[in-house]
């Protein structure tokens, strides 16, 4: 395939005919895949209708930059350049709305040895920024709905409690057990799955105990059944 | 009809379910299964053991008795678990895709799991 591009116009895709797909990771996969296969020094454009949303600036098989109206342009540091490359790949795989990705010759001769990122680097830091930021997302959502949440965390010297002091002890009960089964099997039996994952069990008729974890990160909540049910699969679909 | 005819049906006819599989609490072992995919053996082992995890959570003491359903979930699937009578050892084990409505998984597999536990 890259031998191939090597010969093709500028203006050829690695991929496909440059309509990205509509779910967020599908859409960072399918970047990550034309950042790795464009060799030569190319622009890609990355539009919604009319409109650039950004630039990725790629050549031999890494991320030099993403341009994105009104932000400043990446740092020449290889440290902080993967994270905020990631950060911004992030987010412009979540726009909502088709987007396509278009390919030009880059012109622009760089004056200076430019910082860059492999995929590997990128696949790594998108890794670790989504599954934090999913983590995040369920436990925010969780917090606006429930009518008790505990959440604990290593950055807080004391797990963080919400809602009636009776509902307390039992939640902080289902918590030490649930931190103990999590404890005993981390990964979920697949090497290298550090993500967020959770249970949901009914505590009466009305209501169910919803509780995840990511890594040393926790919570755990009280809510409706018909609600917790829909959080979960509105999360997922995200 | 039997139990393999039933789960293949209930696979078929459940949107967003990708595996069923019938299993038993006390040993953790799913008994049978269907999925839309081969589904190697030890992913089995470890959706009965976690049914009987998930269900080992549910609250104990005078006065409860044990829940019908419990789910496990990721970013990548949803697993719910769900028995009939609420104290039976007998499990369903539907494992979906991500975004599945629950709710009426939940009923149907309640519903499933009443009818395995009933006369053949």
């Amino acid at each position: 395939m890259i031998l191939q591009r090597l010969a093709g116009a500028p203006e050829a895709l690695a991929r496909g005919n440059g309509v990205l797909p509509t779910g967020a990771d599908a859409r960072l996969t399918s970047l990550l895949a034309e950042i790795d296969e464009t060799v030569l020094p190319r622009l890609l454009h990355l539009t919604a209708g009319s409109a650039e949303l950004a630039c990725l600036i790629v050549s031999q098989r890494r991320l030099i930059d993403v341009q994105m109206p009104g932000r400043p342009d990446a740092p020449n540091d290889s440290d902080t350049l993967t994270p905020l490359l990631a950060a911004r790949l992030i987010e412009l795989s979540q726009h909502r709305g088709a987007l396509t990705l278009s390919a030009t010759r880059r012109s622009e001769i760089p004056t200076q040895a430019e910082a860059a990122v492999s995929v590997a680097a990128l696949s790594q830091a998108l890794t670790n920024a989504t599954t934090q930021t999913a983590f995040e997302r369920l436990l925010t959502l969780a917090d606006a709905q429930s009518s008790a949440l505990l959440a604990w965390s290593p950055a807080a010297a004391q797990p963080q409690y919400k809602g009636p002091r009776e509902l307390l002890p039992q939640l902080a009960s289902f918590a030490g057990r649930f931190q103990a089964i999590e404890r005993q099997n981390p990964a979920d039996g697949r090497v290298g799955a550090v993500r967020t994952q959770g249970v949901a069990i009914p505590v009466s008729k009305e209501q169910l105990l919803l509780m995840a974890s990511l890594d040393k990160n926790g919570f755990a909540a009280i809510l409706p059944i018909a609600t917790g049910l829909k959080l979960i699969a509105g999360w997922q679909a995200r | 009809m039997k139990l393999q005819d039933v789960m293949k049906d209930f696979l078929d006819q459940t949107p967003g379910l990708d595996l069923v599989a019938y299993g038993d609490l006390s040993s953790g072992l799913i008994l049978n299964s269907a999925s839309k995919v081969a589904c190697p053996r030890e992913r089995l082992d470890l959706l009965g053991e976690k049914a009987a995890i998930c269900f080992g959570l549910a609250p104990k003491g005078a006065g409860v008795v044990g829940n019908s359903w419990a789910l496990h979930f990721s970013e990548r699937e949803t697993q719910v678990f769900a028995r009939q009578p609420e104290t039976s050892d007998e499990v369903i084990c539907a494992v979906c895709q991500p975004g599945t409505a629950l709710q009426p998984l939940l009923i149907a597999a309640i519903d499933l799991a009443g009818r395995m536990a009933g006369p053949e």
